[in-house]
């Protein structure tokens, strides 16, 4: 009976022994997957410090678990917890950060093109015609100087035909004095002076 | 009246007979007392004015328009200073 009794025990033992494998392999599965997503993110390097704590407690559990086996399987869940906590929450930045420049682009893309061909037509279209326009001001100034010339009608009325009657012109004329010196209309008006010509005869 | 008007008013005495010369005209203007200027005969001058006998007479005025043509007529006193009073105003 004795016998009997201590191979069951081992039996026992062993199957424990089984049972803690069978619960750990998945757990140290689990956290290497985890390590390997990790690395690609910037937190692969906070973690495996704690991760390989982690895959030695399961060990040290294993080979403690003969006596407790529940405790082995508690202690690599919590591990497994912390590990896969910052897994999550990496998959959560990596999301976030993969989402906002895939919209960045497509929104900014679309909206730029759409704002560069509406501008640009616009611009040019408006442009080239609003500069033509401060031409015709140009043409004013012509139009202002030839308006001053007018003032040349004042000096017109003083002008009566020539002729030898009342209200006309003195023809020229040139004389001899009998000093011997020949004198013209215009040398006797010198000064603005009027001009008394007396016809005589000493006979 | 001469010496009224000299100063705004030029004169000049033109001999419409081309027979007389110089000498003539020096002792004739002597004995008149003319004190204005004296010139020989000149056609032209007649002609330009229409003069043909003496004693005639053409006032012109600062604006070298004619303002009296009397011909072949004495002139008073009173008549010259109204004719040389429009002409010097």
């Amino acid at each position: 009976m004795n016998v009997a009794m201590i191979l069951q025990a081992v039996r026992t033992a062993t199957i424990a022994r089984l049972v803690a494998l069978m619960v750990a392999v998945p757990l140290v599965i689990g956290a290497v997957a985890c390590e390997r997503t990790d690395e690609v993110g910037p937190p692969a390097t906070t973690i495996p410090p704690t991760q390989p704590a982690a895959t030695s407690a399961p060990a040290t559990s294993v080979s403690e678990g003969t006596s407790e086996g529940s405790i082995s399987v508690g202690t690599p869940d919590d591990a497994a917890s912390l590990s896969l906590e910052p897994t999550v929450e990496g998959s959560l930045e990596r999301e976030p950060q993969v989402t906002p420049p895939a919209l960045l682009p497509e929104t900014a893309e679309p909206t730029p093109p759409t704002i560069r061909a509406g501008t640009t037509p616009e611009s040019e279209g408006p442009t080239p015609t609003d500069t033509p326009e401060p031409q015709p001001p140009a043409v004013v100034p012509p139009t202002d100087t030839p308006t001053p010339v007018p003032p040349t009608t004042e000096p017109e009325p003083p002008a009566p035909p020539t002729g030898n009657r009342i209200g006309q012109s003195a023809p020229d004329f040139e004389v001899m004095t009998i000093d011997g010196v020949t004198r013209s209309l215009a040398d006797f008006r010198q000064g603005d002076k009027a001009l008394v010509l007396y016809f005589f005869s000493s006979t | 009246m001469y010496p009224d008007y000299q100063d705004e008013v030029a004169f000049i005495a033109v001999d419409v007979d081309p027979t007389e010369t110089t000498d003539t005209i020096i002792s004739y203007a002597e004995r008149q007392g003319y004190p204005w200027e004296m010139a020989v005969h000149h056609g032209d001058v007649m002609t330009a004015f229409g003069v043909r006998s003496q004693p005639s007479k053409v006032i012109i005025d600062a604006d070298g328009v004619i303002t009296l043509r009397q011909l072949s007529r004495t002139m008073g006193e009173g008549n010259w200073r109204e004719a040389l009073d429009a002409v010097t105003a």
